[in-house]
Protein backbone atom coordinates (compact mmCIF):
# COMPACT_ATOMS: atom_id res chain seq x y z
CA UNK A 1 0.00 0.00 0.00
CA UNK A 2 2.94 2.22 0.22
CA UNK A 3 1.81 4.49 3.00
CA UNK A 4 1.07 1.96 5.70
CA UNK A 5 3.63 -0.78 5.28
CA UNK A 6 6.08 0.32 7.86
CA UNK A 7 6.78 -0.58 11.42
CA UNK A 8 3.98 -2.16 13.42
CA UNK A 9 3.77 0.99 15.46
CA UNK A 10 3.03 2.94 12.29
CA UNK A 11 0.34 0.45 11.40
CA UNK A 12 -1.19 0.69 14.85
CA UNK A 13 -1.16 4.45 14.61
CA UNK A 14 -2.90 4.21 11.24
CA UNK A 15 -5.52 1.89 12.73
CA UNK A 16 -6.18 4.30 15.58
CA UNK A 17 -6.53 7.09 13.06
CA UNK A 18 -9.05 5.34 10.81
CA UNK A 19 -11.03 4.12 13.82
CA UNK A 20 -11.22 7.68 15.09
CA UNK A 21 -12.35 9.06 11.76
CA UNK A 22 -14.64 6.37 10.41
CA UNK A 23 -16.08 4.33 13.26
CA UNK A 24 -19.23 6.41 13.59
CA UNK A 25 -20.30 6.45 9.90
CA UNK A 26 -19.40 2.77 9.56
CA UNK A 27 -21.44 1.87 12.59
CA UNK A 28 -24.43 3.75 11.18
CA UNK A 29 -24.28 2.05 7.79
CA UNK A 30 -23.87 -1.37 9.44
CA UNK A 31 -26.83 -0.64 11.73
CA UNK A 32 -28.97 0.29 8.72
CA UNK A 33 -27.98 -2.97 7.08
CA UNK A 34 -28.20 -5.31 10.06
CA UNK A 35 -30.95 -3.59 12.11
CA UNK A 36 -29.14 -4.48 15.29
CA UNK A 37 -26.70 -2.24 17.11
CA UNK A 38 -24.86 -5.12 18.71
CA UNK A 39 -24.36 -6.85 15.36
CA UNK A 40 -23.39 -3.52 13.79
CA UNK A 41 -20.66 -3.11 16.41
CA UNK A 42 -19.39 -6.62 15.58
CA UNK A 43 -19.45 -5.80 11.87
CA UNK A 44 -17.51 -2.57 12.39
CA UNK A 45 -14.88 -4.35 14.46
CA UNK A 46 -14.64 -7.02 11.76
CA UNK A 47 -14.30 -4.30 9.13
CA UNK A 48 -11.40 -2.65 10.91
CA UNK A 49 -9.82 -6.04 11.50
CA UNK A 50 -10.00 -6.87 7.78
CA UNK A 51 -8.67 -3.43 6.93
CA UNK A 52 -5.81 -3.84 9.40
CA UNK A 53 -4.93 -7.25 8.00
CA UNK A 54 -5.20 -6.03 4.39
CA UNK A 55 -3.48 -2.73 5.02
CA UNK A 56 -0.48 -3.73 2.95
CA UNK A 57 -2.63 -4.13 -0.15
CA UNK A 58 -4.44 -0.85 0.19
CA UNK A 59 -3.44 1.70 -2.43
CA UNK A 60 -3.21 5.22 -1.11
CA UNK A 61 -4.51 6.73 -4.35
CA UNK A 62 -7.98 5.35 -3.70
CA UNK A 63 -10.41 6.71 -1.16
CA UNK A 64 -9.81 5.26 2.28
CA UNK A 65 -13.40 5.92 3.26
CA UNK A 66 -14.83 4.20 0.18
CA UNK A 67 -12.53 1.25 0.72
CA UNK A 68 -13.69 0.87 4.32
CA UNK A 69 -17.36 1.31 3.38
CA UNK A 70 -17.07 -1.47 0.85
CA UNK A 71 -15.40 -3.80 3.33
CA UNK A 72 -18.21 -2.98 5.77
CA UNK A 73 -20.95 -3.71 3.25
CA UNK A 74 -19.31 -7.02 2.32
CA UNK A 75 -18.96 -7.89 5.99
CA UNK A 76 -22.63 -7.13 6.60
CA UNK A 77 -23.58 -9.21 3.55
CA UNK A 78 -21.61 -12.12 4.96
CA UNK A 79 -23.31 -11.73 8.32
CA UNK A 80 -26.72 -11.62 6.70
CA UNK A 81 -25.90 -14.73 4.70
CA UNK A 82 -25.13 -16.50 7.95
CA UNK A 83 -27.48 -19.14 9.20
CA UNK A 84 -28.17 -17.29 12.36
CA UNK A 85 -29.39 -14.21 10.54
CA UNK A 86 -31.51 -16.28 8.19
CA UNK A 87 -33.86 -17.49 10.82
CA UNK A 88 -33.87 -14.70 13.34
CA UNK A 89 -35.96 -12.21 11.46
CA UNK A 90 -35.31 -8.61 12.25
CA UNK A 91 -37.62 -5.69 11.95
CA UNK A 92 -37.31 -2.54 13.94
CA UNK A 93 -39.93 -0.07 15.08
CA UNK A 94 -39.61 3.64 15.62
CA UNK A 95 -39.21 3.59 19.38
CA UNK A 96 -36.42 1.04 19.10
CA UNK A 97 -34.03 3.28 17.18
CA UNK A 98 -31.25 4.72 19.32
CA UNK A 99 -32.12 8.14 20.70
CA UNK A 100 -30.82 10.82 18.32
CA UNK A 101 -28.06 13.05 19.65
CA UNK A 102 -29.14 15.99 17.52
CA UNK A 103 -32.53 17.44 16.58
CA UNK A 104 -34.29 15.52 13.88
CA UNK A 105 -37.72 15.64 12.32
CA UNK A 106 -40.47 13.07 12.28
CA UNK A 107 -39.75 12.63 8.55
CA UNK A 108 -36.15 11.75 9.39
CA UNK A 109 -37.34 9.03 11.73
CA UNK A 110 -39.93 7.64 9.35
CA UNK A 111 -37.49 7.65 6.45
CA UNK A 112 -34.87 5.81 8.51
CA UNK A 113 -37.36 3.13 9.48
CA UNK A 114 -38.60 2.75 5.91
CA UNK A 115 -35.07 2.44 4.55
CA UNK A 116 -34.25 -0.24 7.11
CA UNK A 117 -37.38 -2.17 6.18
CA UNK A 118 -36.38 -2.40 2.53
CA UNK A 119 -35.65 -5.89 1.23
CA UNK A 120 -31.94 -6.73 1.26
CA UNK A 121 -31.25 -6.15 -2.42
CA UNK A 122 -33.05 -2.81 -2.47
CA UNK A 123 -31.33 -1.79 0.76
CA UNK A 124 -27.89 -2.54 -0.71
CA UNK A 125 -28.74 -0.43 -3.75
CA UNK A 126 -29.97 2.49 -1.63
CA UNK A 127 -27.02 2.34 0.77
CA UNK A 128 -24.42 2.30 -1.99
CA UNK A 129 -26.17 4.75 -4.29
CA UNK A 130 -27.65 7.22 -1.80
CA UNK A 131 -25.67 6.83 1.39
CA UNK A 132 -22.31 5.94 -0.09
CA UNK A 133 -22.89 8.32 -3.01
CA UNK A 134 -21.76 5.95 -5.75
CA UNK A 135 -23.02 6.47 -9.31
CA UNK A 136 -25.55 4.14 -10.93
CA UNK A 137 -22.74 2.70 -12.98
CA UNK A 138 -20.50 2.12 -9.95
CA UNK A 139 -23.33 0.76 -7.83
CA UNK A 140 -24.48 -1.70 -10.50
CA UNK A 141 -20.97 -2.98 -10.97
CA UNK A 142 -20.25 -3.19 -7.27
CA UNK A 143 -23.37 -5.30 -6.83
CA UNK A 144 -22.58 -7.44 -9.88
CA UNK A 145 -25.83 -6.60 -11.62
CA UNK A 146 -26.84 -4.72 -14.71
CA UNK A 147 -27.89 -1.09 -14.71
CA UNK A 148 -31.53 -1.94 -15.57
CA UNK A 149 -31.59 -4.39 -12.68
CA UNK A 150 -30.23 -1.68 -10.39
CA UNK A 151 -32.77 0.80 -11.71
CA UNK A 152 -35.53 -1.72 -11.07
CA UNK A 153 -34.27 -2.21 -7.50
CA UNK A 154 -34.03 1.52 -6.86
CA UNK A 155 -37.45 2.10 -8.38
CA UNK A 156 -38.97 -0.55 -6.15
CA UNK A 157 -37.23 1.07 -3.19
CA UNK A 158 -38.55 4.50 -4.15
CA UNK A 159 -42.07 3.13 -4.46
CA UNK A 160 -41.80 1.86 -0.90
CA UNK A 161 -40.21 5.05 0.37
CA UNK A 162 -42.36 7.47 -1.61
CA UNK A 163 -45.04 8.12 0.94
CA UNK A 164 -42.43 8.72 3.62
CA UNK A 165 -40.34 10.92 1.39
CA UNK A 166 -43.05 13.41 0.61
CA UNK A 167 -41.59 16.70 1.70
CA UNK A 168 -38.18 15.23 2.48
CA UNK B 1 -36.27 12.73 -3.75
CA UNK B 2 -32.75 14.01 -3.33
CA UNK B 3 -29.74 11.90 -2.52
CA UNK B 4 -28.43 14.36 0.08
CA UNK B 5 -31.86 14.40 1.74
CA UNK B 6 -31.75 10.66 2.32
CA UNK B 7 -28.21 10.80 3.69
CA UNK B 8 -28.98 13.85 5.81
CA UNK B 9 -32.11 12.24 7.27
CA UNK B 10 -30.32 9.00 8.07
CA UNK B 11 -27.37 10.79 9.66
CA UNK B 12 -29.69 12.99 11.76
CA UNK B 13 -31.85 10.14 13.02
CA UNK B 14 -28.88 7.91 13.75
CA UNK B 15 -26.86 10.64 15.42
CA UNK B 16 -27.14 8.71 18.67
CA UNK B 17 -24.94 5.99 17.25
CA UNK B 18 -21.45 7.05 18.12
CA UNK B 19 -17.99 5.57 18.27
CA UNK B 20 -17.09 3.21 21.11
CA UNK B 21 -14.32 3.66 23.64
CA UNK B 22 -11.90 0.85 22.90
CA UNK B 23 -12.52 -0.21 19.33
CA UNK B 24 -8.94 0.07 18.12
CA UNK B 25 -7.72 -1.89 21.12
CA UNK B 26 -10.33 -4.60 20.51
CA UNK B 27 -9.33 -4.84 16.84
CA UNK B 28 -5.68 -5.25 17.79
CA UNK B 29 -6.63 -7.90 20.32
CA UNK B 30 -8.72 -9.75 17.70
CA UNK B 31 -5.85 -9.52 15.22
CA UNK B 32 -3.72 -11.56 17.61
CA UNK B 33 -6.29 -14.34 17.79
CA UNK B 34 -6.06 -16.85 15.01
CA UNK B 35 -9.49 -18.41 15.30
CA UNK B 36 -12.91 -16.91 15.55
CA UNK B 37 -15.80 -18.53 17.39
CA UNK B 38 -17.97 -20.60 15.07
CA UNK B 39 -21.69 -20.27 15.46
CA UNK B 40 -23.79 -23.36 15.38
CA UNK B 41 -25.30 -24.11 12.01
CA UNK B 42 -28.83 -24.97 11.13
CA UNK B 43 -30.06 -27.06 8.24
CA UNK B 44 -30.62 -24.78 5.29
CA UNK B 45 -34.07 -25.98 4.39
CA UNK B 46 -35.38 -25.51 7.88
CA UNK B 47 -33.75 -22.13 8.18
CA UNK B 48 -35.25 -21.05 4.88
CA UNK B 49 -38.62 -22.21 6.05
CA UNK B 50 -38.50 -20.40 9.33
CA UNK B 51 -37.31 -17.29 7.58
CA UNK B 52 -40.57 -17.23 5.71
CA UNK B 53 -41.38 -13.61 5.05
CA UNK B 54 -44.93 -12.46 4.85
CA UNK B 55 -44.45 -10.74 1.53
CA UNK B 56 -48.05 -9.69 1.10
CA UNK B 57 -51.50 -10.92 1.88
CA UNK B 58 -53.60 -12.11 -1.03
CA UNK B 59 -57.34 -12.10 -0.88
CA UNK B 60 -58.28 -15.60 -1.95
CA UNK B 61 -56.76 -18.80 -3.15
CA UNK B 62 -56.94 -19.48 -6.86
CA UNK B 63 -55.64 -21.94 -9.38
CA UNK B 64 -53.73 -19.37 -11.43
CA UNK B 65 -50.91 -18.76 -8.99
CA UNK B 66 -48.57 -17.39 -11.68
CA UNK B 67 -51.26 -14.82 -12.47
CA UNK B 68 -51.22 -13.74 -8.83
CA UNK B 69 -47.82 -12.17 -9.43
CA UNK B 70 -48.34 -10.69 -12.89
CA UNK B 71 -48.24 -7.12 -11.58
CA UNK B 72 -44.63 -7.62 -10.49
CA UNK B 73 -42.59 -4.83 -12.07
CA UNK B 74 -39.65 -6.93 -13.13
CA UNK B 75 -41.10 -10.36 -13.83
CA UNK B 76 -44.74 -9.45 -14.42
CA UNK B 77 -44.72 -9.91 -18.19
CA UNK B 78 -43.01 -13.30 -17.95
CA UNK B 79 -45.39 -14.47 -15.21
CA UNK B 80 -48.37 -13.38 -17.28
CA UNK B 81 -47.01 -15.49 -20.14
CA UNK B 82 -46.43 -18.38 -17.75
CA UNK B 83 -50.03 -18.24 -16.56
CA UNK B 84 -51.09 -18.69 -20.19
CA UNK B 85 -48.79 -21.54 -21.19
CA UNK B 86 -48.54 -23.50 -17.92
CA UNK B 87 -50.53 -26.68 -17.50
CA UNK B 88 -52.86 -27.00 -14.54
CA UNK B 89 -52.01 -29.91 -12.27
CA UNK B 90 -54.03 -29.29 -9.07
CA UNK B 91 -52.25 -32.30 -7.63
CA UNK B 92 -52.27 -32.52 -3.84
CA UNK B 93 -49.82 -34.42 -1.66
CA UNK B 94 -50.70 -34.80 2.01
CA UNK B 95 -48.40 -35.89 4.81
CA UNK B 96 -50.72 -36.84 7.64
CA UNK B 97 -49.82 -36.39 11.27
CA UNK B 98 -47.31 -38.96 12.50
CA UNK B 99 -49.05 -42.05 13.80
CA UNK B 100 -48.68 -42.91 17.45
CA UNK B 101 -46.96 -46.24 17.90
CA UNK B 102 -47.88 -46.78 21.51
CA UNK B 103 -51.49 -47.71 22.13
CA UNK B 104 -51.72 -45.14 24.88
CA UNK B 105 -49.49 -42.18 24.35
CA UNK B 106 -48.03 -40.66 27.45
CA UNK B 107 -48.62 -36.99 27.98
CA UNK B 108 -45.54 -34.86 27.18
CA UNK B 109 -43.39 -34.50 30.26
CA UNK B 110 -41.98 -31.10 29.45
CA UNK B 111 -42.30 -28.23 27.00
CA UNK B 112 -39.65 -29.59 24.65
CA UNK B 113 -41.53 -32.85 24.33
CA UNK B 114 -44.79 -30.98 23.88
CA UNK B 115 -43.31 -29.05 20.95
CA UNK B 116 -41.93 -32.24 19.41
CA UNK B 117 -45.42 -33.71 19.70
CA UNK B 118 -46.77 -30.57 18.05
CA UNK B 119 -44.47 -31.16 15.06
CA UNK B 120 -45.46 -34.79 14.87
CA UNK B 121 -49.14 -33.84 14.91
CA UNK B 122 -48.77 -31.43 12.01
CA UNK B 123 -50.39 -32.27 8.69
CA UNK B 124 -48.57 -30.95 5.63
CA UNK B 125 -50.68 -30.41 2.53
CA UNK B 126 -48.93 -29.34 -0.67
CA UNK B 127 -50.71 -28.76 -3.96
CA UNK B 128 -48.83 -28.43 -7.23
CA UNK B 129 -51.05 -25.92 -9.01
CA UNK B 130 -49.36 -25.24 -12.35
CA UNK B 131 -46.17 -26.19 -14.11
CA UNK B 132 -44.37 -25.36 -17.31
CA UNK B 133 -41.16 -27.02 -18.40
CA UNK B 134 -39.11 -26.81 -21.54
CA UNK B 135 -35.57 -27.98 -22.19
CA UNK B 136 -33.96 -25.12 -20.24
CA UNK B 137 -36.15 -24.31 -17.27
CA UNK B 138 -39.06 -25.44 -15.16
CA UNK B 139 -41.59 -23.19 -13.43
CA UNK B 140 -43.90 -24.45 -10.70
CA UNK B 141 -46.67 -22.83 -8.73
CA UNK B 142 -48.07 -24.28 -5.54
CA UNK B 143 -50.22 -23.87 -2.47
CA UNK B 144 -48.98 -24.95 0.94
CA UNK B 145 -51.90 -25.14 3.32
CA UNK B 146 -51.83 -23.65 6.79
CA UNK B 147 -48.18 -22.66 6.54
CA UNK B 148 -48.03 -19.05 7.75
CA UNK B 149 -46.49 -18.14 11.08
CA UNK B 150 -48.55 -19.07 14.10
CA UNK B 151 -47.35 -17.60 17.37
CA UNK B 152 -48.23 -18.77 20.85
CA UNK B 153 -47.38 -16.95 24.07
CA UNK B 154 -46.16 -18.52 27.29
CA UNK B 155 -44.94 -17.61 30.76
CA UNK B 156 -41.74 -18.74 32.43
CA UNK B 157 -38.82 -20.61 30.87
CA UNK B 158 -39.61 -23.62 28.65
CA UNK B 159 -38.65 -26.87 30.31
CA UNK B 160 -36.84 -29.72 28.64
CA UNK B 161 -33.81 -30.53 26.60
CA UNK B 162 -33.65 -27.48 24.32
CA UNK B 163 -30.49 -26.88 22.32
CA UNK B 164 -30.20 -23.12 22.54
CA UNK B 165 -28.59 -21.88 19.35
CA UNK B 166 -28.14 -18.33 20.44
CA UNK B 167 -27.93 -16.68 23.83
CA UNK B 168 -27.36 -13.02 24.41
CA UNK B 169 -27.67 -10.42 27.12
CA UNK B 170 -30.38 -7.79 27.05
CA UNK B 171 -33.89 -7.76 25.70
CA UNK B 172 -34.66 -9.58 22.47
CA UNK B 173 -37.54 -7.28 21.66
CA UNK B 174 -35.28 -4.23 21.75
CA UNK B 175 -33.63 -5.22 18.52
CA UNK B 176 -35.26 -8.35 17.12
CA UNK B 177 -38.78 -8.72 15.85
CA UNK B 178 -40.52 -11.23 13.68
CA UNK B 179 -40.12 -10.01 10.14
CA UNK B 180 -43.73 -9.66 9.19
CA UNK B 181 -45.61 -6.65 7.94
CA UNK B 182 -48.16 -7.42 10.61
CA UNK B 183 -47.46 -4.56 13.02
CA UNK B 184 -50.07 -5.86 15.46
CA UNK B 185 -48.29 -9.22 15.67
CA UNK B 186 -44.94 -7.54 16.25
CA UNK B 187 -46.42 -5.32 18.94
CA UNK B 188 -48.00 -8.31 20.65
CA UNK B 189 -44.72 -10.25 20.64
CA UNK B 190 -42.77 -7.29 21.99
CA UNK B 191 -45.33 -6.61 24.71
CA UNK B 192 -45.31 -10.22 25.79
CA UNK B 193 -41.53 -10.55 25.92
CA UNK B 194 -41.07 -7.21 27.66
CA UNK B 195 -43.13 -8.16 30.68
CA UNK B 196 -41.27 -8.49 33.99
CA UNK B 197 -40.06 -12.00 34.70
CA UNK B 198 -39.46 -14.75 32.16
CA UNK B 199 -41.63 -15.28 29.10
CA UNK B 200 -41.32 -17.03 25.80
CA UNK B 201 -43.04 -17.33 22.46
CA UNK B 202 -43.26 -20.26 20.06
CA UNK B 203 -43.66 -19.73 16.32
CA UNK B 204 -44.76 -22.50 14.04
CA UNK B 205 -44.47 -22.31 10.24
CA UNK B 206 -43.82 -24.25 7.07
CA UNK B 207 -42.47 -23.35 3.65
CA UNK B 208 -41.12 -24.71 0.41
CA UNK B 209 -37.33 -24.67 0.25
CA UNK B 210 -35.75 -22.71 -2.58
CA UNK B 211 -34.71 -24.78 -5.57
CA UNK B 212 -35.60 -28.31 -6.57
CA UNK B 213 -33.92 -31.46 -7.75
CA UNK B 214 -34.67 -34.42 -9.96
CA UNK B 215 -35.19 -37.76 -8.28
CA UNK B 216 -31.87 -38.93 -9.79
CA UNK B 217 -30.17 -36.27 -7.67
CA UNK B 218 -29.65 -33.66 -10.39
CA UNK B 219 -29.82 -30.22 -8.83
CA UNK B 220 -32.18 -27.66 -10.39
CA UNK B 221 -30.78 -24.29 -9.27
CA UNK B 222 -33.34 -21.64 -8.49
CA UNK B 223 -33.63 -18.58 -10.73
CA UNK B 224 -36.64 -16.83 -9.28
CA UNK B 225 -39.33 -17.29 -6.65
CA UNK B 226 -42.00 -15.36 -4.80
CA UNK B 227 -44.67 -16.16 -2.24
CA UNK B 228 -47.87 -14.64 -0.95
CA UNK B 229 -49.72 -15.43 2.25
CA UNK B 230 -53.42 -16.02 1.90
CA UNK B 231 -55.96 -14.89 4.44
CA UNK B 232 -56.54 -18.48 5.55
CA UNK B 233 -52.86 -18.90 6.46
CA UNK B 234 -51.93 -20.85 3.33
CA UNK B 235 -48.92 -19.86 1.26
CA UNK B 236 -49.05 -19.59 -2.50
CA UNK B 237 -45.91 -19.18 -4.50
CA UNK B 238 -43.93 -20.08 -7.53
CA UNK B 239 -40.37 -20.90 -8.39
CA UNK B 240 -38.45 -21.11 -11.62
CA UNK B 241 -35.40 -23.35 -11.78
CA UNK B 242 -32.75 -23.89 -14.40
CA UNK B 243 -32.44 -27.31 -15.98
CA UNK B 244 -28.75 -28.11 -16.37
CA UNK B 245 -27.24 -29.32 -19.62
CA UNK B 246 -27.20 -33.09 -19.85
CA UNK B 247 -30.77 -33.62 -18.71
CA UNK B 248 -32.79 -35.29 -21.45
CA UNK B 249 -34.97 -32.69 -23.16
CA UNK B 250 -37.72 -35.11 -24.11
CA UNK B 251 -38.56 -37.09 -21.00
CA UNK B 252 -40.93 -35.82 -18.31
CA UNK B 253 -39.19 -34.44 -15.25
CA UNK B 254 -39.35 -36.39 -11.99
CA UNK B 255 -39.10 -33.54 -9.53
CA UNK B 256 -38.41 -33.45 -5.81
CA UNK B 257 -39.17 -30.45 -3.60
CA UNK B 258 -38.39 -30.08 0.08
CA UNK B 259 -40.87 -28.66 2.51
CA UNK B 260 -39.47 -27.50 5.80
CA UNK B 261 -41.56 -27.12 8.93
CA UNK B 262 -40.75 -26.45 12.53
CA UNK B 263 -40.94 -24.19 15.54
CA UNK B 264 -38.75 -21.41 16.80
CA UNK B 265 -38.70 -20.70 20.53
CA UNK B 266 -37.65 -17.30 21.83
CA UNK B 267 -37.26 -16.99 25.56
CA UNK B 268 -36.74 -13.71 27.39
CA UNK B 269 -35.43 -13.81 30.94
CA UNK B 270 -34.57 -10.87 33.18
CA UNK B 271 -30.96 -10.63 32.07
CA UNK B 272 -30.89 -12.12 28.59
CA UNK B 273 -32.64 -13.98 25.80
CA UNK B 274 -32.13 -17.24 23.97
CA UNK B 275 -33.48 -18.90 20.85
CA UNK B 276 -33.94 -22.53 19.83
CA UNK B 277 -35.30 -24.44 16.86
CA UNK B 278 -37.49 -27.47 17.43
CA UNK B 279 -38.04 -29.89 14.57
CA UNK B 280 -39.51 -33.35 14.26
CA UNK B 281 -36.62 -35.79 14.93
CA UNK B 282 -38.21 -38.34 12.60
CA UNK B 283 -37.56 -36.25 9.49
CA UNK B 284 -35.52 -33.31 10.85
CA UNK B 285 -38.37 -31.00 9.90
CA UNK B 286 -38.27 -31.83 6.20
CA UNK B 287 -40.79 -33.52 3.94
CA UNK B 288 -39.92 -34.53 0.39
CA UNK B 289 -42.55 -34.08 -2.31
CA UNK B 290 -42.29 -35.97 -5.60
CA UNK B 291 -44.23 -35.30 -8.78
CA UNK B 292 -43.87 -35.58 -12.55
CA UNK B 293 -43.91 -32.55 -14.81
CA UNK B 294 -44.46 -32.95 -18.55
CA UNK B 295 -42.33 -31.05 -21.04
CA UNK B 296 -44.94 -28.70 -22.40
CA UNK B 297 -42.61 -26.50 -24.41
CA UNK B 298 -39.33 -26.32 -26.25
CA UNK B 299 -36.92 -23.51 -26.75
CA UNK B 300 -35.47 -22.32 -30.02
CA UNK B 301 -31.74 -21.79 -29.96
CA UNK B 302 -30.21 -18.76 -31.65
CA UNK B 303 -26.61 -17.70 -31.64
CA UNK B 304 -24.35 -14.99 -32.90
CA UNK B 305 -20.79 -13.74 -32.66
CA UNK B 306 -18.86 -10.53 -33.05
CA UNK B 307 -15.21 -9.54 -33.20
CA UNK B 308 -14.69 -5.91 -32.34
CA UNK B 309 -11.42 -4.27 -33.28
CA UNK B 310 -11.21 -1.02 -31.34
CA UNK B 311 -8.64 1.72 -31.69
CA UNK B 312 -7.13 0.60 -28.41
CA UNK B 313 -6.27 -3.09 -27.91
CA UNK B 314 -7.62 -2.75 -24.38
CA UNK B 315 -11.11 -2.20 -25.80
CA UNK B 316 -11.02 -4.93 -28.45
CA UNK B 317 -12.93 -8.11 -27.76
CA UNK B 318 -14.74 -11.08 -29.22
CA UNK B 319 -18.23 -12.04 -28.11
CA UNK B 320 -20.21 -15.25 -28.50
CA UNK B 321 -23.93 -15.15 -27.80
CA UNK B 322 -26.34 -17.99 -27.36
CA UNK B 323 -29.98 -17.50 -26.44
CA UNK B 324 -32.99 -19.75 -26.05
CA UNK B 325 -36.41 -18.44 -27.04
CA UNK B 326 -39.60 -19.67 -25.43
CA UNK B 327 -43.11 -18.23 -25.21
CA UNK B 328 -42.18 -17.00 -21.73
CA UNK B 329 -38.78 -15.42 -22.12
CA UNK B 330 -35.42 -15.28 -23.84
CA UNK B 331 -32.59 -16.56 -21.69
CA UNK B 332 -28.94 -17.16 -22.46
CA UNK B 333 -25.56 -15.55 -22.14
CA UNK B 334 -22.92 -13.58 -23.97
CA UNK B 335 -19.37 -14.78 -23.38
CA UNK B 336 -16.77 -12.08 -23.92
CA UNK B 337 -13.07 -12.58 -24.37
CA UNK B 338 -11.76 -9.15 -23.49
CA UNK B 339 -8.46 -7.59 -22.58
CA UNK B 340 -6.74 -8.25 -19.25
CA UNK B 341 -7.68 -4.69 -18.32
CA UNK B 342 -11.35 -5.62 -18.61
CA UNK B 343 -10.86 -8.84 -16.69
CA UNK B 344 -8.96 -7.08 -13.90
CA UNK B 345 -11.56 -4.35 -13.64
CA UNK B 346 -14.36 -6.91 -13.29
CA UNK B 347 -12.40 -8.79 -10.68
CA UNK B 348 -11.90 -5.53 -8.82
CA UNK B 349 -15.58 -4.67 -9.16
CA UNK B 350 -16.65 -7.97 -7.63
CA UNK B 351 -14.27 -7.35 -4.76
CA UNK B 352 -15.61 -3.80 -4.44
CA UNK B 353 -12.17 -2.36 -4.82
CA UNK B 354 -11.56 1.24 -5.69
CA UNK B 355 -10.80 2.04 -9.29
CA UNK B 356 -12.97 -0.86 -10.46
CA UNK B 357 -15.27 1.32 -12.45
CA UNK B 358 -12.77 3.60 -14.14
CA UNK B 359 -12.51 1.19 -17.08
CA UNK B 360 -15.36 1.60 -19.55
CA UNK B 361 -16.34 -1.85 -20.78
CA UNK B 362 -19.50 -3.75 -21.70
CA UNK B 363 -21.63 -4.43 -18.66
CA UNK B 364 -25.02 -5.31 -20.16
CA UNK B 365 -26.92 -6.14 -23.34
CA UNK B 366 -30.28 -4.98 -24.64
CA UNK B 367 -32.29 -7.26 -26.92
CA UNK B 368 -33.78 -5.64 -29.99
CA UNK B 369 -36.64 -7.22 -31.93
CA UNK B 370 -36.56 -4.98 -34.94
CA UNK B 371 -36.51 -1.51 -33.37
CA UNK B 372 -38.23 -2.60 -30.14
CA UNK B 373 -35.82 -2.79 -27.17
CA UNK B 374 -36.16 -5.30 -24.32
CA UNK B 375 -34.25 -4.70 -21.08
CA UNK B 376 -32.29 -7.45 -19.38
CA UNK B 377 -34.54 -8.46 -16.46
CA UNK B 378 -32.30 -10.60 -14.38
CA UNK B 379 -28.94 -10.40 -16.03
CA UNK B 380 -25.94 -11.42 -13.99
CA UNK B 381 -22.28 -10.83 -14.65
CA UNK B 382 -19.63 -13.35 -13.78
CA UNK B 383 -16.01 -14.07 -14.46
CA UNK B 384 -15.17 -17.61 -15.56
CA UNK B 385 -12.00 -19.32 -14.36
CA UNK B 386 -10.43 -18.84 -17.80
CA UNK B 387 -11.06 -15.09 -17.65
CA UNK B 388 -14.13 -15.07 -19.89
CA UNK B 389 -16.65 -12.42 -18.92
CA UNK B 390 -20.11 -13.96 -18.96
CA UNK B 391 -23.15 -11.68 -19.08
CA UNK B 392 -26.38 -13.52 -18.33
CA UNK B 393 -29.45 -12.64 -20.36
CA UNK B 394 -33.09 -12.79 -19.34
CA UNK B 395 -35.54 -10.85 -21.50
CA UNK B 396 -39.30 -10.84 -21.82
CA UNK B 397 -40.45 -12.79 -24.86
CA UNK B 398 -40.32 -10.41 -27.85
CA UNK B 399 -42.84 -9.98 -30.62
CA UNK B 400 -42.31 -12.77 -33.10
CA UNK B 401 -41.20 -12.34 -36.65
CA UNK B 402 -38.72 -9.56 -36.03
CA UNK B 403 -34.96 -9.98 -36.49
CA UNK B 404 -33.22 -10.18 -33.12
CA UNK B 405 -29.99 -8.42 -32.20
CA UNK B 406 -28.11 -7.85 -28.95
CA UNK B 407 -26.68 -4.40 -28.37
CA UNK B 408 -23.91 -4.01 -25.81
CA UNK B 409 -24.21 -1.30 -23.17
CA UNK B 410 -21.27 0.77 -22.01
CA UNK B 411 -21.15 3.49 -19.38
CA UNK B 412 -22.29 6.09 -21.91
CA UNK B 413 -25.04 3.95 -23.37
CA UNK B 414 -25.71 1.39 -26.06
CA UNK B 415 -23.29 0.74 -28.91
CA UNK B 416 -25.43 -0.11 -31.98
CA UNK B 417 -22.27 -0.55 -34.07
CA UNK B 418 -21.31 -3.55 -31.92
CA UNK B 419 -24.70 -5.30 -32.10
CA UNK B 420 -24.67 -9.08 -32.39
CA UNK B 421 -27.22 -10.42 -34.88
CA UNK B 422 -28.88 -13.61 -33.69
CA UNK B 423 -29.87 -16.41 -36.02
Amino acid sequence: MGAICGQDSTKVQWLEDIVKRYETPLKRICFLYLRDLSLAEDAVQETFLKAYQAADTFRRESSEQTWLMRIAINTCKDMRRGTWFRYVERTITLDMLPEPAQPCTEDDSLLTIEVMKLPRKQLEAVLLYHYQGMTVYETAQALGITAPSLSARLKKAYDKLRSTLKGA
Amino acid sequence: MRQDNIKRSLDARLSGIQAGQNTAWQVLLAAQQKEKPIKKKLSFALAATLALILAGVALAAGLDVFGLFKKDEVRGKQLEQLSEVAQTYAQTTTFPAQEEKAPEKEAPQDEYQRLIALQQAQTIEFTLQQAYANDKSISLSYTLKDAAHKVSYHEGVPSGNFEWLHEDNGRWADTHMLNTDDAELNRKVATHLNQPGSHYIVTQSAGVGDGASLTDGTDLPIRDSQIKILEDGSVQGYMTCRIPDGVSADKPLEVELIIGYGSMVICQEETGHKTAIVSNPADKGMKRIHFTVARSGKTTSLSGALTHEANSPEDSYTAQAQVFLSPVNVIGAVTIKGSQVWVDSWQAAFEMQDGATTVDRIYDYVLYAGEQPYANRGGSISLANNGDIVIGLDFDAPASGQPLTLRPVYRDGEAPGEAIPLQ
